[in-house]
Order: C-alpha cells, then sequence, then structure tokens
C-alpha cells in the first residue's frame, strides 16, 4: 500500500525563466490565456532564487540558454530538492540538436518546444505537460 | 593600413516577413493588443542588443556577441523575421572572425531599418484598426 500525501489543489502557477523579452511576453500571455499565473524571471539565477523559497508551480517553463544560469542548471538544482523535483519542466530552445535533446531529458526535461514556436504549438505542449503533471499528481 | 573586407553573403533569396506569423496570434482568446506589445518590445530590445553587439565586438567579446545574437535570432524568429532571425544564426554560428562578423553586423542593421519600417507601419494599421 502506498501512502498517499494529503489531497492539495494543483498549483495554477506557472513559473517561466527566459532572458529574451519578447518570448518572455509572448509566453506569459500565453500561459494567461490557458488560465494560468505566470511568474516571471530574466534568467536562471533568478529562478533558483525563486525556487528556494517557492515550490508552488504546476509547471516550469525555462529558455535553454540564459545569461549566469542556463536552463539545464536550474534542473540540475530542482533535482536536488524532493519538492521541487514533481514540477514538470518545458524547455525551450533555439538549439534542439540531439545532443542537447540527450543531455535535457537526462537532466529531467519533460518535455521541448523548439523556436521559433507558434501559439497553437505551445498551447499543445503546455496541455500535454500539464496532462503529465496529473498523472504525476495521481501518482502521489 | 585597411582591413580586407569579408564577403557580403547575399540573403536576399530569404523573405524579409511571414506576416502570417503575426496575423496568427490574432487569437480571440488572447490579449487582444499582444501583436502590438510584442512589436514594441522587439524594436526596443533589438536596437538595444544591436547596439550590445557592436560593443562587444569592438571589445572582442565574442560569447556575448554570440549570445546577443542568439536572442535576436529567437525573437526575430517568433516575429516571423525570417532574415532577420537568419542572419542572426549566421552571426552566431559562422562568424570566426572580426571582419566576418562586422559585415554580418552590418547587415544585420540594414535588415532592421527594413523590419523596423514594416512593423511601424503594421503598428500604425493596428491602431487604426482598434478605432
Amino acid at each position: 500500500m502506498s501512502t498517499s500525501l494529503p489531497a492539495t489543489p494543483l498549483s495554477k502557477r506557472v513559473l517561466i525563466a527566459e532572458d529574451d523579452a519578447v518570448t518572455r511576453t509572448f509566453v506569459t500571455r500565453l500561459v494567461q490565456s490557458e488560465g494560468y499565473d505566470p511568474v516571471t524571471c530574466n534568467d536562471g539565477r533568478e529562478a533558483v532564487r525563486i525556487l528556494s523559497t517557492d515550490a508552488n508551480f504546476c509547471v516550469a517553463i525555462f529558455d535553454s540558454w540564459m545569461p549566469h544560469l542556463e536552463g539545464i542548471d536550474i534542473i540540475h538544482f530542482m533535482h536536488t530538492e524532493r519538492r521541487l523535483m514533481r514540477i514538470p519542466v518545458m524547455m525551450i530552445s533555439s538549439l534542439p540538436d540531439s545532443k542537447v535533446i540527450s543531455s535535457g531529458f537526462a537532466a529531467g526535461v519533460s518535455l521541448f518546444l523548439p523556436k521559433p514556436f507558434s501559439s497553437e504549438k505551445f498551447q499543445s505542449t503546455f496541455r500535454l505537460l500539464l496532462g503529465h503533471n496529473s498523472t504525476l499528481s495521481r501518482r502521489q | 593600413m585597411s582591413l580586407p573586407h569579408a564577403q557580403k553573403q547575399n540573403f536576399d533569396s530569404i523573405p524579409s516577413l511571414d506576416i502570417s506569423v503575426l496575423h496568427s496570434f490574432d487569437d480571440p482568446e488572447m490579449s487582444a493588443d499582444l501583436v502590438n506589445e510584442l512589436i514594441e518590445i522587439y524594436l526596443m530590445e533589438t536596437t538595444r542588443l544591436l547596439d550590445l553587439i557592436q560593443s562587444d565586438l569592438t571589445g572582442h567579446e565574442w560569447s556575448l556577441v554570440k549570445r546577443n545574437a542568439h536572442t535576436i535570432k529567437g525573437s526575430s524568429g517568433n516575429l516571423g523575421l525570417l532574415r532577420m532571425a537568419r542572419l542572426s544564426e549566421e552571426l552566431e554560428y559562422g562568424a570566426h572572425t572580426q571582419d566576418t562578423a562586422t559585415v554580418l553586423l552590418d547587415q544585420m542593421k540594414q535588415e532592421f531599418e527594413i523590419v523596423g519600417q514594416t512593423l511601424n507601419d503594421e503598428l500604425k494599421r493596428r491602431k487604426q484598426c482598434a478605432f
């Protein structure tokens, strides 16, 4: 028998770390249009600072290449703490070659979204990620 | 003594703008002024980034040249600015000498003048339509 955690409503908050202001704004509006609450930051170091004290996110969306800390560095940090491991991560990247993708998945990326992307492509990837999160919650 | 001139590459076969990308953002579920907001941010940020690349080149800060070119590539691609995205990609990956990078940066600045005019026209058209 598995011990289940108390049922808590899923957070509607989404952490977005992206240094490019255009893409950050685009992703923020798309997340809002899906009915979720974006929390944004401009680089990887700021994302780690937020995650150090706040794990209440249903999804995290990171750019792969940012100043200070890259997307994959944030995921490595997340995997040092159990409260952060459950958050599925979407990595947006202009560099999704096989090496980046394989090291991303090995580190714990749930899904990749290559740049440039359309609103439809983002929405379908985001919904897939939320489905992944629901599955994780049911397992707990 | 003048430096040898790097060959200017021809990117004319690549369309400057795929307008269907901007139109695809006119989704009723999205904020009505999303396109205007993205255009305004793009124009401001790209102006800043091109200035930064110029300084980075002067200071031989190659990693910063590539990073800032990478950022322009991403934002240009997401707005359908195909030629600007391609030029940025070339600066990010293909510029191996100061000369080549300088020529590419000049081409990016010229292209930015073209897309700047196009995007400003689009902004005006959208703002007029809103009234």
